[in-house]
């Protein structure tokens, strides 16, 4: 993205490190995200990656090192959809545009626009939460966030709760969004293939303090990457000794390290 | 609003419908009453008819409504007070957990002090005047309102709270969108309790305190050994409790939690 010139927005994280009480959960975080990019931080449970989210969301005050967020607009999508029960899902959509001040009519259509790419009709978008499918709300949430034009998008496990069909919808819409302009996403996953899929980078975590064990790059479009790619690079991360040390998987696998050099994978 | 008002009343209709079974068990109660006064002196219990028709004189010279209407001021004044003041302290002390903890035994006094203790210090205070029933009912009404308003806020899902942030509401906007929806079905059985408090306890401080209203017109019928008069009275009193909550109170809580039943 070096074309759009010296002023294109970056997240930079440097030497993050957070601590609850004296329980140290995140320890030397360095991160540079450029816009335009997907980047993944996978690691298991309780290694710090929520917690490394809501840092650069600004939800946590910042207690080590320095996150420079030079993205205007940012907008999050959680694991569970978080919609307000007692707004239909059009105001539900269009929650983020009213903080904004912007009026009623407008903020109506433009959640309309946003809800029909997603596949939501009136009768849905009149309908409260409680009343919509699980998937239906999924839509929602991620609808609510995209109608900002974020250029910034953090993702906090934000698929990892839907069947595969489902996922892979949002993924295409994720995807179609990324393509129209050059939105910066971070997103949180345990879900090792879910990274391999989406992101032009995936950091892997490991716990006890939190931290960036390895990074892979994937220069390739996202959009045009096929199972089988999908599923072999996966293959091939789940071989690599530190990986599997992150996740605590037992006994490194026979080491094929050229396997994911092979399939378009390169160690950062 | 005016949504809510036109939401109402075409509801209505369907809400009174609603209400046959309601009203088929106060007429069960009604039965009741006159199968007990049959077998009871007329002196200790007189039939519902009696009372209805001494109802009915009261109404009719026009005496009821003048005393009615001098209680149901000082009933509301009292009331609307306390739900200014109980819902907006009671929301605060929720959004801190060290005001919630220190207000716990304050409200557990206030509850603990009987109301007559209260009216006695309101008569040293405001006399014979219209503070002293509506201070007393302000100070019952105050607690229900006021653990209503604080669980309310204190129950607010975090996750929620947290969207809010994340999607920077800004406080009035967190304030309409995110904290009253919510409280709101803690506020409303508070409201109603508390509203049922202010008429009893208005008419407890009026028998003692004032020379107007329905208490002091209560207290002529005692010292008359007119039992018939003290029952149209209550029944006066009781009745119009019910108008307003079942009228009022009711329908709007069902239009507001619309959302709630729909699920």
């Amino acid at each position: 993205m070096a074309h759009i010139g010296v002023t294109a927005p970056v997240l930079e994280l440097a030497g993050v490190g957070h601590a609850y009480g004296a329980c140290t959960v995140l320890s030397g975080i360095d991160l540079h995200l450029p816009a335009g990019r997907i980047h993944a931080l996978v690691g298991p449970s309780g290694c710090g990656k929520t917690t490394l989210l809501h840092l650069v969301a600004g939800l946590l005050p910042l207690q080590d090192g320095a996150i420079r967020n030079g993205f205007a607009r940012s907008a999050c999508m959680f694991q569970q959809p978080r919609l307000l029960p007692w707004k239909s899902a059009l105001d539900n959509i269009a929650l983020g545009l009213k903080a904004r001040g912007v009026p009623r009519a407008a903020r109506h259509a433009q959640a309309r626009d946003q809800a029909r790419r997603f596949g939501l009709d009136d009768t849905a978008l009149a309908q409260y939460p409680q009343q919509l499918s699980g998937g239906m709300q999924s839509r929602v949430a991620l609808a609510r966030a995209l109608v900002l034009s974020p250029d910034l998008l953090l993702l906090d496990e934000a698929f990892s709760a839907l069947d595969v069909g489902l996922k892979a919808e949002l993924y295409r819409q994720l995807l179609a969004e990324q393509a129209r302009r050059p939105m910066a996403v971070l997103m949180i996953t345990h879900d090792l293939m879910e990274a391999v899929r989406l992101a032009h980078a995936v950091w892997v975590m490991a716990p006890e303090p939190g931290r960036i064990a390895t990074g892979f790059r994937f220069d390739d479009a996202p959009a045009q990457r096929t199972d089988a790619q999908v599923y072999a690079r996966t293959a091939g991360l789940l071989d690599d000794a530190t990986v599997r040390a992150s996740f605590g998987l037992d006994a490194p696998a026979p080491a094929a390290p050229l396997a994911l050099a092979a399939v378009g994978g390169l160690r950062c | 609003m005016i949504g809510i008002v036109r939401q109402w009343l075409v509801g209505l209709p369907a809400y009174l419908w609603g209400g046959w079974g309601a009203i088929a068990s106060l007429l069960l109660l009604l039965a009741s009453w006159e199968f007990a006064s049959q077998w009871l002196d007329p002196l200790a219990l007189p039939d519902p008819r009696t009372v209805l028709a001494t109802l009915h004189g009261l109404l009719t010279d026009g005496n009821a409504w003048s005393e009615l209407g001098v209680t149901g001021r000082r009933a509301l004044s009292g009331f609307a007070l306390s739900l200014g003041v109980g819902s907006a302290l009671g929301m605060l002390a929720g959004l801190s957990m060290t005001a919630a903890m220190m207000a716990r035994p304050w409200v557990t006094v206030l509850v603990g002090t009987p109301p007559i203790g209260w009216l006695v210090l309101a008569m040293l205070w405001f006399g014979a005047s219209d503070g002293t029933p509506v201070f007393t009912v302000f100070v019952a009404c105050f607690p229900p309102i006021f653990i209503g308003a604080m669980q309310g806020v204190r129950t607010l899902d975090g996750q929620l709270r947290e969207m809010a942030q994340a999607f920077a509401l800004p406080p009035l906007q967190r304030l309409f969108d995110l904290y009253l929806p919510h409280v709101l079905s803690y506020l409303f059985p508070a409201w109603i309790t508390a509203l049922g408090v202010s008429w009893k306890v208005v008419v407890m401080a009026e028998l003692l305190a004032t020379a107007d209203g329905v208490g002091a017109a209560l207290a002529v019928t005692r010292s008359q050994l007119d039992t018939a008069g003290s029952l149209a009275w209550i029944v006066a009193v009781v009745g119009s409790l019910l108008a307003v909550e079942y009228l009022l109170l009711e329908p709007v809580k069902r239009e507001v939690e619309r959302w709630r039943t729909l699920a």
